[in-house]
C-alpha cells in the first residue's frame, strides 16, 4: 500500500480493502459448489466523514452485495472493511462481536430499495421505527414515543400521530420510504448504506425524498454509500462516484470530474446514454455491444472486454486491469487510458 | 369488525340450520326401520306397535321435524329413546371430545409450528457439516410429518396404543379400548369424591387455555418491554409446571392426572395425525418469509436472531397455516371421530355412532347439532385470530377484503 493511502486511512470513516464476495452456485447437500458468482471482486474505496460516495452500475453488478457487506448483512469472502467512528473506534468489521456489534448496529444502518418489501406489513409505523431503540435499550416507552414522533415530523410525515399507528399498506410508496429513512435515522447512525432508495418511487416524488436525505445528512452529519444506477441521482447526492462493472470498480473520482471527463469506456457509454438537458450540445452516442452477463468464474481478462469498443489483445491476454490513479485522484481501471 | 362477525355468525347459523334439517330427513329416510327394529326378535308385533306409539315414532316425519324444531327453539333437545334427556347424554360425553379435540389441536398446532419454524431456519453456522446435518435432520422430520399425516389413522391408533400400553407400560390402554367406558376411571381415587371425569375434563380444558393465553401474554410483554422472548424449552417447562401446578392449587390435581393418563393415547394419536400438516405448511411459509426484505431490515436494525425468527418471520409465516386450518377443520373432526372410535374413547362421535346403530334419533340429531356448533364457533374464532395477525385484512361491509 502506498504512503498516500496510509495517511487517508486516518481520516476515512469507511475504508474497504480488497473486498470480495463469491456466491457458490450449483452446490448440493454434501457437495462443494463447482463454480462461483464473483459478485464483488477485489473492490477498494474509502468514504470520508461527512461525505457521500455514489456507487453506480448496471443491474447485477454487485452494488447491493457491496452495501450489504458494509452493513454486515453478508460476510465477505475475503478482504477487509475498516470503520473509524468516534463511538466504535477504529475497527475491522470482521472482528466486531458482542457489545461492539450492538454499537455497530447503532452506527451503521441500511435503507433498502423497495419500500413495499422492506417494512414488516404486520407492524405499525411506530413499531417499525421504534424497534432499533428497543434493541439498543434506549429510553423508556414515553421517551421513545416522543423521539419517533419528532423524527416522523422531520421526515415529513406530519402530523406524526396520524401516521404512527397506521400500517405500511395504508401509506404511499414515498411515505413508506420516508418511514424507512426515519427507521434508519432514529438511532443517529454515522453511516448509512442507501440502496437505490428512490428507484422504486414515482419520478415526481423522487426529488422530495432525495432532498430529505440531503437535509438529514447535513443535519445529523451522516455519510452515505449511495447506491444507484442513475448518474443524475448520484450527482445530486454525492461528492464522489465509483462506477462498478461485474463485481469490479472501473472508475472512481469526484462527481463533477467524472461527469466532465469520464475516462473508462464503460463510464463513457453510461454517460452518453444519459439525455443532455441542453439541446444544442451534441454528444456522440457510444455503443456497447451485448447485454450484461453474470460474473460466473470469469476468465482472467478485462471484465469489460466482451463489450468494449476499444478492446485489443492486451486486454484479452492480461488479467483485469488494476484501479490506478490517472492523475489528480482520478482512478481508472483500463489499459488504454 | 363487529359488523362482519355478526354477519358471519348469522350465516353460520343459517348454514347450521340447513345442515341439521338436511341430516334430519336423510337419516330418517335413508335408514330403514326405526328404534324398535333392534328389539324385533324379542317383541311381538303388537308390543312393537305399542312401543312405537309410546315413543312417538308413529307421528308423521314432517310433524316430528316441526316438533323437534319447536323444542330446539327453547333449548330442549328432546329425550333419548332410552329415557334420559339428550342434553344430559351429550353433556356427559362432550367433555371427552373437548379434551382430545381442543387440547390436541392446540398441541399439534404449537408442535407443528415450532418444528416447522426450526426446519426452515438456516443453521447459522458456517461449518458445512453442521449445516448438512441440520438440513438432513429437518428433511427427515418433514418426511416423518408426511408419514404421520398420511398414515391410515386406525393403524396409527393401534400403534400408539400398543406402544403406550406394552412397551412403556404406562396405561392399560386396551382395557378401556375394548370394553368401553365402564372400565375407565375405576381407580381408587374416583371413589369417595364428588368429582366426575367430565367435570375434571372441563376444568382441564379451561386451565389449559388460560395458561396458554397467559404465557402468550407474558411473551408479548417481554418482547415489548425488553425485546426478548422465552426460549421454546423454557416455555414448555413453564407451561407444564404452571398447568399441573394450577390443577393442584385448584384441588383436582390427582384426578386431572388420572384423566390425562387415560386420555394420553387418544391425545397422542390425534396430535400425531394432525401436527404434520402444520409443520409442512409452516416450513414452506417460513422459508418464503425469510426471503423477505423486512427480515433483512430487522437484522440491519440489530434485532437478535431469535427475535427475527419468532417476532418478525414466524408471525407472518403463521398466516398460511391458519388459512389451511380453516380449510382442514372437517378433516380434523374426522380424525377425532376415528381416534375415539378405535380407542374406545367415549366422546361425542362414539355416542353418535352408537345412537345411529340403535336409531336413537334424538341423540343423533343432538350430536350432529353439537358438531355443527363446534365447527362454526371454531371457524369464527379462526377468522378473528387471522384478522388480529394480519392488519391488511379488513373486515368491512360483510366482506373479507385484502388491501393492496
Ligand atoms: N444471496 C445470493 N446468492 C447467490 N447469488 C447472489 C446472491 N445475492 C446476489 N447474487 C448475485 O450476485 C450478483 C450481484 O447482485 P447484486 O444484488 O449485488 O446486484 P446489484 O448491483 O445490486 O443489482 P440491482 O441493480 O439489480 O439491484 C448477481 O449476479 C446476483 O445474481
Ligand atoms: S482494459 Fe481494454 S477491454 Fe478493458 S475497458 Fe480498457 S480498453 Fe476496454
Ligand atoms: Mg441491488
Amino acid at each position: 500500500m502506498n504512503a498516500e493511502a496510509i495517511t487517508m486511512t486516518d481520516t476515512a470513516l469507511v475504508r474497504v480493502e480488497a473486498l470480495k464476495k463469491h456466491f457458490p452456485v450449483g452446490g448440493g447437500l454434501f457437495r462443494r459448489a463447482k463454480s462461483h458468482i464473483y459478485a464483488v471482486d477485489d473492490v477498494n474505496f474509502a468514504i470520508q466523514k461527512g461525505k457521500s460516495l455514489g456507487l453506480v452500475g448496471e443491474s447485477g453488478c454487485g452494488k447491493t452485495t457491496t452495501g450489504k457487506m458494509l452493513a454486515r448483512l453478508h460476510d465477505p469472502t475475503d478482504g477487509h472493511i475498516f470503520l473509524n467512528d468516534m463511538e466504535l473506534g477504529k475497527v475491522d468489521l470482521a472482528e466486531v462481536k458482542g457489545t461492539q456489534l450492538k454499537t455497530f448496529r447503532r452506527r451503521v444502518q441500511m435503507i433498502f430499495q423497495d419500500p413495499y418489501e422492506s417494512l414488516n406489513p404486520r407492524r405499525t409505523i411506530f413499531d417499525t421505527v421504534v424497534e432499533p431503540l428497543a434493541v439498543q435499550g434506549i429510553g423508556d416507552l414515553i421517551e421513545r414515543e416522543e423521539r419517533v414522533a419528532n423524527l416522523l415530523d422531520l421526515v415529513g410525515l406530519t402530523p406524526a400521530d396520524t401516521f404512527m399507528f397506521r400500517f405500511p399498506h395504508e401509506l404511499s410508496g414515498g411515505q413508506r420510504q420516508r418511514v424507512a429513512i426515519a427507521r434508519a435515522l432514529i438511532i443517529n447512525p454515522a453511516f448509512i448504506v442507501a440502496d437505490e432508495p428512490t428507484s422504486m418511487l414515482d419520478v415526481s416524488i423522487r426529488i422530495g425524498v432525495m432532498q430529505l436525505m440531503q437535509e438529514l445528512a447535513d443535519r445529523f452529519a451522516v455519510s452515505y454509500l449511495y447506491i444507484t444506477h442513475d448518474l443524475a441521482v448520484a450527482r445530486y447526492m454525492c461528492q464522489d462516484i465509483a462506477v462498478m462493472y461485474l463485481g469490479k470498480l472501473v472508475e472512481m473520482t469526484e462527481t463533477e470530474e467524472l461527469l466532465a471527463h469520464p475516462l473508462h469506456p464503460y463510464t463513457q457509454a453510461l454517460i452518453s446514454a444519459v439525455p443532455i438537458p441542453d439541446p444544442r450540445v451534441q454528444r456522440e452516442a457510444i455503443d456497447i455491444k451485448g447485454g450484461i452477463a453474470q460474473p460466473i468464474d470469469p476468465p482472467a481478462r478485462c471484465r469489460f472486454y466482451d463489450r468494449c469498443p476499444r478492446a485489443d489483445n492486451q486486454c484479452r491476454d492480461n488479467d483485469h486491469p488494476p484501479l490506478e490513479d490517472k492523475g489528480g485522484g482520478h482512478m481508472v481501471a483500463c489499459y488504454k487510458v | 369488525m363487529a359488523h362482519y362477525l355478526l354477519k358471519r355468525a348469522l350465516s353460520s347459523l343459517i348454514a347450521l340450520f340447513i345442515f341439521v334439517s338436511f341430516m334430519f330427513f336423510v337419516t330418517e329416510i335413508m335408514i330403514p326401520g326405526d328404534f324398535t327394529t333392534q328389539f324385533s326378535e324379542q317383541l311381538s308385533v303388537q308390543q312393537r306397535a305399542a312401543l312405537q306409539e309410546s315413543l312417538g315414532l308413529n307421528v308423521p316425519l314432517g310433524q316430528r321435524y316441526l316438533n323437534w324444531l319447536g323444542n330446539l327453539s327453547h333449548g330442549d333437545l328432546g329425550m333419548s329413546l332410552y329415557g334420559s334427556a339428550v342434553t344430559t347424554v351429550l353433556g356427559n360425553v362432550l367433555p371427552y371430545t373437548l379434551l382430545v379435540f381442543f387440547i390436541g389441536t392446540l398441541i399439534a398446532f404449537q408442535l407443528g409450528q415450532w418444528l416447522g419454524r426450526w426446519a426452515a431456519w438456516p443453521s447459522g453456522s458456517a461449518d458445512r457439516w453442521l449445516t448438512s446435518i441440520k438440513r438432513t435432520l429437518s428433511g427427515g422430520m418433514s418426511l416423518g410429518a408426511v408419514i404421520f399425516y398420511t398414515a391410515f389413522p386406525p393403524w396409527l391408533c393401534f400403534l400408539v396404543a400398543t406402544c403406550l400400553s406394552q412397551h412403556l407400560s404406562m396405561v392399560r390402554e386396551f382395557r378401556y379400548g375394548q370394553r368401553g367406558r365402564r372400565e375407565l376411571f375405576m381407580g381408587k381415587i374416583w371413589k369417595n369424591t364428588a368429582l366426575t371425569p367430565p367435570v375434571v375434563m372441563v376444568k382441564i380444558v379451561i386451565t389449559f387455555v388460560v395458561v396458554w393465553l397467559f404465557l402468550g401474554w407474558v411473551n408479548r410483554l417481554l418482547a415489548r418491554k425488553f425485546h426478548w422472548r422465552l426460549s421454546v424449552g423454557i416455555q414448555l417447562l413453564l407451561f407444564v409446571s404452571l398447568l399441573v401446578g394450577s390443577w393442584y392449587v385448584l384441588g383436582f390435581g390427582p384426578w386431572a392426572l388420572s384423566v390425562m393418563e387415560s386420555a394420553s393415547s387418544a391425545l397422542i394419536t390425534y396430535v400425531l395425525l394432525s401436527f404434520g400438516e402444520t409443520l409442512l405448511i409452516m416450513r414452506t411459509s417460513m422459508a418464503d418469509t425469510l426471503q423477505e426484505d423486512y427480515i433483512t431490515t430487522a437484522r440491519a436494525k440489530g434485532v437478535a436472531e431469535a427475535m427475527v425468527r419468532d417476532g418478525h418471520a414466524a408471525r407472518t409465516a403463521l398466516l398460511p397455516v391458519l388459512s389451511r386450518f380453516i380449510v382442514s377443520f372437517p378433516y380434523m373432526l374426522t380424525g377425532v371421530v376415528i381416534v375415539e372410535d378405535v380407542l374406545g374413547w367415549p366422546g361425542v362421535s362414539r355416542s353418535l355412532f352408537n345412537s345411529l346403530y340403535q336409531q336413537d334419533m334424538p341423540v343423533v340429531m343432538g350430536a350432529l347439532l353439537l358438531v355443527g356448533i363446534v365447527s362454526a364457533v371454531a371457524r369464527l374464532a379462526l377468522d378473528v385470530v387471522y384478522a388480529v395477525l394480519d392488519p391488511r385484512i379488513r373486515y368491512d361491509r360483510g366482506g373479507l377484503r385484502r388491501a393492496a
